[in-house]
């Protein structure tokens, strides 16, 4: 499976279910998700978001933190796994390029292992914060038989 | 009641954090810890993993999961399944923590001050809770020279207005471990209160849920209230009255992670409600207990230590509160 998305400021703090279907006859779950931008570049922009933090955050800017020290200011998007009988786990980290296997045997830090099972498994991408425009993701998603590599 | 010093608030490489498990139980070994809870964002991946480490290693581990969640972030110890991190919302953390509850888990608030996004995403609390009675714990201290930030400041003002609101919160802190400790950095410790020689995750959950606990950046503090033959430690639920409040330093204990720091105690105190002090004694060096007799009226009593850090009057050290009711 491959999915791109598009995701705005007005998405954060929305999840976004991705279904996907594994039929028999494999050993693991190969999962590539990536998105960009990563940063907020535009310094400007990126004051002003943290000058409206100082605001929103009283308890916070009391401290008078060091704005500068904040940036660059960043995306977040993490990677979610449902097999068809529950939850795996979460890949939350701020990696904007990850790799993930699922396998009966082992799986990536932040993932339960768990066999192939045939049926529908959910891969969700959650949206914890965007800061720039837009932010691009890609997620594809391989299936492998013994064996196999992406 | 003994003593165990160990940190609530960790993360390995399952998550956000630069430690795998076995070096995470290892920097808490170093850090001279008994025991760690676990609590990677998200997801419950690294339980085995750390616990099999940790039995190793002779560390205690209480398994735990912080949701992470878009509106603040729970600590929620002994309960794998955590999937609806993704589904709160500040309109539904009553239903959702009375099913955490239900299912044995242990509920702390995180961090409750911290900025939120962008600054650091999801991490201010926003949660519009009216069940505070399904949480146990109130991170107060949190991260790197807890003392001296302005966000744990509010986290304790908060933290006792709901104890005046009759909300039995354990008060903890929490290092929120994700890399090695600075150098010349406070960092607070919670000590758990067990009744056993050794610590076991049991020991944890229960000083966490029944308000065992004392937090400091330095010494360990301790406070019993005694009335007649009976002493009763903090956590206790006691008959408005007279009591000796005895308020006890122990200097010794992690002595060498702190006692170069730059902590000068100055003043010991006996908070109630409103934050009020009700007792208040100006620290002698080399002093390890104090005792006052005194009339309770309010529902709770907390010990704080508080003195000098690098030049900036700051608490040292509090208790979570003994409770006082009307005797029916």
């Amino acid at each position: 499976m491959l999915a791109d998305r598009t995701f705005a400021g007005g998405d954060t703090a929305s999840n976004t279910f991705l279904p996907f279907a594994v039929g028999q006859g494999y050993q693991s779950l190969l999962f590539q998700f990536s998105y960009e931008p990563k940063f907020l570049e535009d310094e400007k922009t990126a004051m002003e978001l943290l000058k409206e933090s100082l605001a929103k955050y009283g308890a916070w800017a009391e401290d008078r933190p060091d704005l500068k020290a904040c940036l660059p200011l960043q995306n977040l998007l993490t990677l979610s796994v449902f097999a068809p009988d529950g939850y795996l786990g979460c890949a939350h980290r701020q990696a904007p390029r990850q790799k993930h296997l699922i396998g009966g045997l082992s799986a990536s830090r932040g993932f339960l292992p768990h066999p192939v099972t045939e049926g529908i498994w959910k891969a969700v991408i959650n949206v914890h914060c965007v800061v720039t425009d837009s932010c691009n993701c890609r997620l594809r998603i391989c299936a492998l038989r013994e064996g196999e590599t992406a | 009641m003994n003593w165990f010093p160990v940190e609530l608030h960790c993360h390995t490489t399952h998550s956000d954090g630069t430690f795998t498990p076995a070096e995470l139980v290892r920097q808490a070994k170093a850090f001279g810890l008994a025991g760690i809870a676990l609590t990677d964002h998200n997801t419950a991946a690294g339980w085995e993993e750390t616990l099999s480490c940790a039995g190793e290693q002779g560390l205690c581990v209480l398994p735990g999961v912080e949701w992470t969640t878009y509106y603040g972030h729970m600590l929620v110890l002994r309960r794998k399944d955590c999937a609806d991190w993704m589904n709160l919302r500040p309109d539904n953390i009553d239903e959702a923590t009375a099913a955490i509850l239900a299912d044995g888990g242990t509920i702390g608030a995180a961090h409750p001050f911290r900025p939120g996004n962008p600054v650091g995403t999801g991490c201010c609390w926003e949660f519009s809770v009216r069940r505070w009675e399904n949480f146990r714990y109130y991170e107060v201290l949190s991260g790197a020279d807890p003392t001296l930030q302005a966000i744990n400041r509010k986290a304790l003002e908060t933290w006792t207005s709901l104890l005046d609101r009759g909300f039995r919160l354990t008060p903890t802190s929490g290092i929120d471990w994700h890399a090695p400790l600075k150098d010349g950095t406070t960092y607070a410790c919670t000590y758990v209160g067990a009744s056993g020689g050794d610590l076991t995750a049991g020991d944890m959950n229960a000083a966490v849920a029944f308000g065992r606990t004392s937090l400091t950046i330095g010494p360990l503090l301790t406070m019993t209230a005694d009335q007649g033959d009976r002493r009763y430690p903090v956590g206790s639920v006691c008959p408005k009255g007279g009591y000796t409040f005895s308020l006890r330093l122990d200097p010794q204990r992690r002595a060498t992670y702190w006692n170069r720091l730059g902590l000068l105690p100055g003043e010991w105190r006996l908070v109630t409600s409103g934050g009020r002090i009700l007792f208040q004694s100006p620290y002698r060096e080399n002093e390890c207990e104090i005792s006052s007799a005194l009339e309770v009226r309010t529902s709770w009593c907390r010990a704080e230590l508080w003195g000098n850090v690098r030049g900036r009057e700051s608490l040292i050290a509090l208790t979570a509160p003994i409770y006082f009711v009307k005797e029916s």
